[in-house]
């Protein structure tokens, strides 16, 4: 709710793509050859205050005419885009733009937490912990913003980032010991999952397959039942390389290829490899702003949030098994050279172009996987680590909360403590920006505590890692 | 048999610790080579008040007031290249080192801004060649800081090492390497705080010879650290009152002992006292920098309207952002005179690590180490924020990230130090982790700043031998010296951590007790 319609990157042209989904259709016209629609202006303008952040979003019309329309190519006519998620969002697509905006937000909330719940629930215990720090440590500020957002980014964050742990536990699940309905259930969850990612944005099937690989090699066995359960996983792999097909996403990102000598590729890619971690520090929020790139974040925004990711992270370095370190050097030179390559191929710098929050599904997975072994004593926090991560998250949610939602309310020019105190632009709702936010802040700080707190009190079990021997002793809760 | 080779083991690991201060001078002698002659910050004005510490005529003449001199014409334009990257060292090619032609100036210390130990040291070194005479003086500030914690680390209590060794392991890359070496008093400043608090711990908790060694170290790092800068003197009585906190006894009878254990402190503070009430530099900080300050750094990037901002507005925006003051220290505005950008892997590298062994060093925690972190990370905090508040300046100008170095040293060692019989433990693959990123962090610090000077920003290319518009005379290649001196770097890393953070350090430090005689045991510890 803390940010107007328009809100997230490029969304002039994920809402036009989403009332046109179906397009021919009462607000879009039909598609041309040269892939221009014509599409409600509204829509279109609906960002007025992008890349101004002492514009609030008062700038925006009170009345959202659908009826005027524009030839316009910004929306997804040539398929640079899945049509998944926007064919899902378009049922919801109405007249009162306003509400079915929230409306759809808000879906994207309740997908979020029923499968975070559902996976809670059917996941070995122990693997809890890699659930639950998967997504604390990546999420504050720019994960929440696009969760909760108009953005199919949104869709491809969850998609992956519950599709890997889902695919974990259908493996490590024994159907004889918790019940065939659990694995089943994982299993169907992880369908789902690589779906969703898949045909929100070409690279959420890029991504998803990454993640196969990744469980695959976590929970590889030399054994007939590890072949078996393998048929799902290298179905729902056939899956995204068939939608995947639907799109093109590396050239909509970078612009296309530019030819260059070979040797100065390898150069340029070092170049940018050296300034790759500038991405990872912009998903924490340090120097990519916020909303369209323009809500940027103070410090401790960032300075605390690398503090509890590398803390954790660190931490979950002790009983690494040769296999989790493996797979996790890949996915450290797939979150580095990615970038690299990718822009050195496009002759961009970093800084360019590509945006933080294309990593961040697979941040997610790494950092799930940098603490699967969290269920274990060596790897406890204490009561001042955890004490400290969950202060320091708490922190940074209710400061980027605040920021976030003045520079809509009232532009940045207007900030002060009391978001109220400058109403420019606000929801027709009764509830005032300061008690959304408030509310808002005391839940997620609630939230954090009691879960992290519950971390600390899992037993101690040992859930082999599936190779290790036949036997699995997962237990389930 | 299993004894023998227990000792066969140790001694082995003792004999590559003795390398460890030669490859510490190599890779910091490499970061003293890596920068021309004025390349500090501010190092016009600390160049000139080293050449005039003392005024006899020969070096440094008077001026035609109490605020001028005369000085060699060279230094003063020693900083042809300051904040522009794309122009090398070059502009010094034609530079006349002998330094015949004198020149007023009024930048300098001469109306005791800055406290005068520094000054007044380094004058010993000056010769008849500038250029010689500048790099003698960052060698013998490196061979001080090398000596100073290699003694520390020959002295403390074994269980000491490690908070010595990680302390000045995750602060130093990459400012603090290029500030040890560089004749910039904050050098001093960081050494004298980082050693003296440390020292005081060993002196307070050893007896014999050794503890009035570490009581001489601990006045010298007081005498470093108050006698370079205002500042400093403030932090290293943090620092000892720091070291009070945790070894106060608590039982009454040990009071009248401990009183006349801190007689040496308490001197040490008196000395603090003095250095800060006579430098003008203090009342920078007590009323705040007015606009005639050094040059500021990179804004972070919401900067703009935070100009416009006001009162509360500003005020917030100052105590969200300090932050970014300390990520200064970890390579976020560059180095030089802010005017060498570092790429993100550095910043990311260090504070990463620092945060790592940071995070681990919270587990162990006990009442009084509570107190001492919480009051120097309020410090950390607070400090630059009033300094900014009363000069009414936002975060990025006036204070300048290496003013608050000397206090994350101290703030470090606060986080890491434990009990005496405990210490921190890493897994074989932290080790491992902590030593590849931190030297890989430091060989890209030290080649772009290389590269910056000898080439400038604008000839990307990691040959540092092809283009080379400026490089000292008689000094071997540029690629040679930047191998060696990461090379170096990284070996120190491997043996030092290996020495206090590897696994099997509870095994080893059980069976040898080899220096330690074993009433330690009985002189105070920390509670």
């Amino acid at each position: 709710m803390s940010s107007p319609v328009g809100a997230s990157p490029d969304d002039d042209f994920h809402l036009a793509s989403t009332w046109c989904a179906d397009a021919p259709n009462e607000y879009c016209g039909p598609i041309s050859d040269r892939g221009l629609i014509e599409a409600p202006t509204s829509l279109l303008d609906s960002a007025c205050y992008a890349y101004e952040p002492e514009v609030s979003a008062a700038c925006q019309s009170e009345d959202w005419d659908l009826s005027t329309t524009e030839l316009t190519n910004r929306a997804n006519t040539v398929g640079g885009y899945p049509p998944v998620y926007y064919a899902f969002v378009n049922l919801f697509a109405g007249a009162d733009v306003e509400a079915s905006v929230l409306v759809m937000r808000f879906i994207n909330v309740v997908l979020f937490t029923a499968l975070v719940t559902a996976l809670y629930l059917l996941l070995p215990v122990a693997r809890r912990p890699a659930l639950v720090w998967s997504w604390v440590l990546t999420t504050v500020p720019l994960g929440l913003f696009m969760l909760t957002s108009n953005n199919p980014s949104s869709w491809t964050i969850m998609g992956v980032g519950f599709g890997w742990i889902a695919l974990l536990g259908y493996f490590e699940t024994d159907a004889k010991q918790a019940g065939l309905g659990r694995k089943v259930a994982l299993g169907a969850i992880f369908a789902l999952c690589a779906f969703m990612a898949a045909g929100s944005r070409g690279d959420g099937a890029l991504y998803s397959i990454l993640a196969i690989v990744a469980v695959g090699i976590l929970a590889f066995s030399r054994s007939k039942r590890f072949l078996l359960k393998a048929i799902l996983p290298l179905a729902v792999a056939v899956m995204c390389v068939m939608m995947y097909r639907f799109s093109r996403p590396i050239e909509s990102v970078t612009g296309g290829v530019t030819s260059d000598s070979t040797s100065n590729f390898f150069v340029t890619v070092a170049n940018n490899l050296l300034h790759v971690p500038s991405l990872w520090l912009g998903i924490l929020g340090k120097d990519w702003g916020l909303g369209w790139l323009d809500t940027s974040m103070p410090a401790a925004v960032w300075v605390l949030g690398l503090l509890c990711f590398i803390g954790v992270g660190f931490v979950g370095m002790k009983g690494m098994s040769i296999r989790r370190f493996l797979v996790l050097v890949a996915g450290a030179l797939v979150l580095a050279l990615m970038p690299a390559v990718l822009l050195s191929a496009a002759g961009s710098d970093v800084g360019t172009n590509l945006q933080p929050r294309y990593l961040l599904p697979l941040v997610v997975v790494f950092a799930g996987i940098m603490t699967l072994s969290s269920g274990w004593r060596p790897n406890r926090l204490t009561a001042a680590q955890w004490i400290l991560v969950a202060t320091a998250l708490s922190s940074t949610q209710l400061l980027s909360l605040h920021i976030h939602m003045q520079r809509y309310v009232a532009g940045i020019s207007n900030q002060s403590a009391n978001i109220d105190d400058h109403i420019d632009w606000w929801w027709d709702i009764s509830l005032s920006p300061m008690t959304v936010w408030v509310i808002g802040s005391i839940a997620y700080s609630a939230l954090i505590f009691i879960v992290l707190h519950r971390m600390r009190r899992l037993p101690v079990t040992e859930p082999q890692e599936a190779s290790d021997s036949g036997k699995v002793t997962v237990s389930h809760a | 048999m299993g004894d023998q080779i227990g000792r066969h083991r140790l001694l082995r690991k003792l004999k590559l610790i003795y390398l460890a201060p030669l490859l510490a001078v190599i890779s910091l002698f490499a970061w003293a080579l890596a920068s021309p002659i004025g390349a500090g910050p501010d190092d016009d004005f600390h160049l000139v008040s080293t050449w005039c510490a003392v005024v006899d005529g020969t070096n440094c003449e008077p001026g035609v007031s109490a605020d001028t001199r005369i000085v060699p014409e060279t230094i003063l334009e020693s900083p042809c290249f300051a904040g522009e990257p794309d122009q090398s060292a070059a502009c010094q090619e034609d530079f006349d080192l002998t330094g015949t032609d004198m020149e007023l100036t009024d930048r300098g210390n001469f109306v005791g801004s800055y406290p005068p130990v520094y000054y007044w040291v380094m004058h010993a070194f000056v010769g008849n060649d500038i250029g010689t005479s500048v790099v003698i003086m960052r060698l013998v500030n490196v061979l001080l800081f090398v000596g100073l914690t290699s003694a520390l680390f020959w002295l403390l209590p074994i269980a000491r090492r490690q908070t010595l060794i990680l302390m000045w392991t995750i602060t130093t890359v990459p400012l603090g390497m290029f500030l040890i070496a560089s004749n910039n008093p904050s050098g001093w400043a960081i050494v004298g705080v980082g050693t003296t608090w440390l020292a005081l711990l060993g002196y307070l908790e050893t007896t014999g010879w050794r503890r009035w060694v570490l009581g001489g170290i601990a006045a010298v790092g007081t005498l470093m650290a108050a006698g370079s800068r205002g500042d400093a003197a403030i932090y290293t009585i943090l620092g000892i009152g720091a070291v009070f906190v945790l070894t106060f006894p608590r039982a009454k009878e040990h009071w009248s002992k401990f009183a006349r254990d801190a007689i040496l402190p308490v001197v040490l503070v008196g000395v603090c006292f003095l250095f800060f009430a006579l430098s003008s530099q203090s009342s920078s900080g007590v009323s705040g920098f007015t606009s005639g300050s050094p040059s500021g750094g990179p804004l972070p990037e919401d900067a703009d309207p935070a100009e416009r901002l006001e009162g509360f507005g500003r005020f917030a925006y100052n105590f969200l952002n300090i932050p970014f003051l300390w990520a200064g220290n970890f390579g976020e505005w560059g180095l030089g005179w802010l005017d060498t950008p570092t790429p993100s892997i550095v910043t990311f590298s260090t504070m990463a690590c620092f945060m790592a062994i940071g995070f681990v060093a919270l587990s162990r925690l006990w009442g009084r180490k509570l107190f001492v972190v919480a009051g120097a990370g309020f410090a950390l905090w607070a400090v630059p924020l009033y300094v900014l508040t009363q000069g009414g300046q936002i975060v990025g100008v006036a204070v300048q990230p290496r003013y608050v170095l000397p206090l994350i040293v101290l703030f470090a060692g606060l986080l890491v130090v434990t009990r005496v019989g405990e210490t921190l433990s890493f897994s074989r693959l932290q080790v491992i982790l902590v030593v590849a990123t931190l030297s890989v962090a430091n060989l890209v610090a030290l080649h772009v700043n290389m590269r910056r000077y000898i080439k400038g920003m604008d000839h990307p290319g990691s040959n540092l031998d092809l283009g080379i518009e400026w490089w000292w005379d008689g000094v071997p290649s540029p690629m040679f010296v930047f191998v060696v001196g990461a090379v170096a770097y990284a070996g120190l890393l491997a043996i030092v951590l290996r020495a206090v953070a590897w696994p099997s350090l509870a095994v080893a430090s059980a069976s040898a007790h080899l220096d330690q005689p074993t009433d330690t045991l009985a002189a105070p510890t920390i509670r």
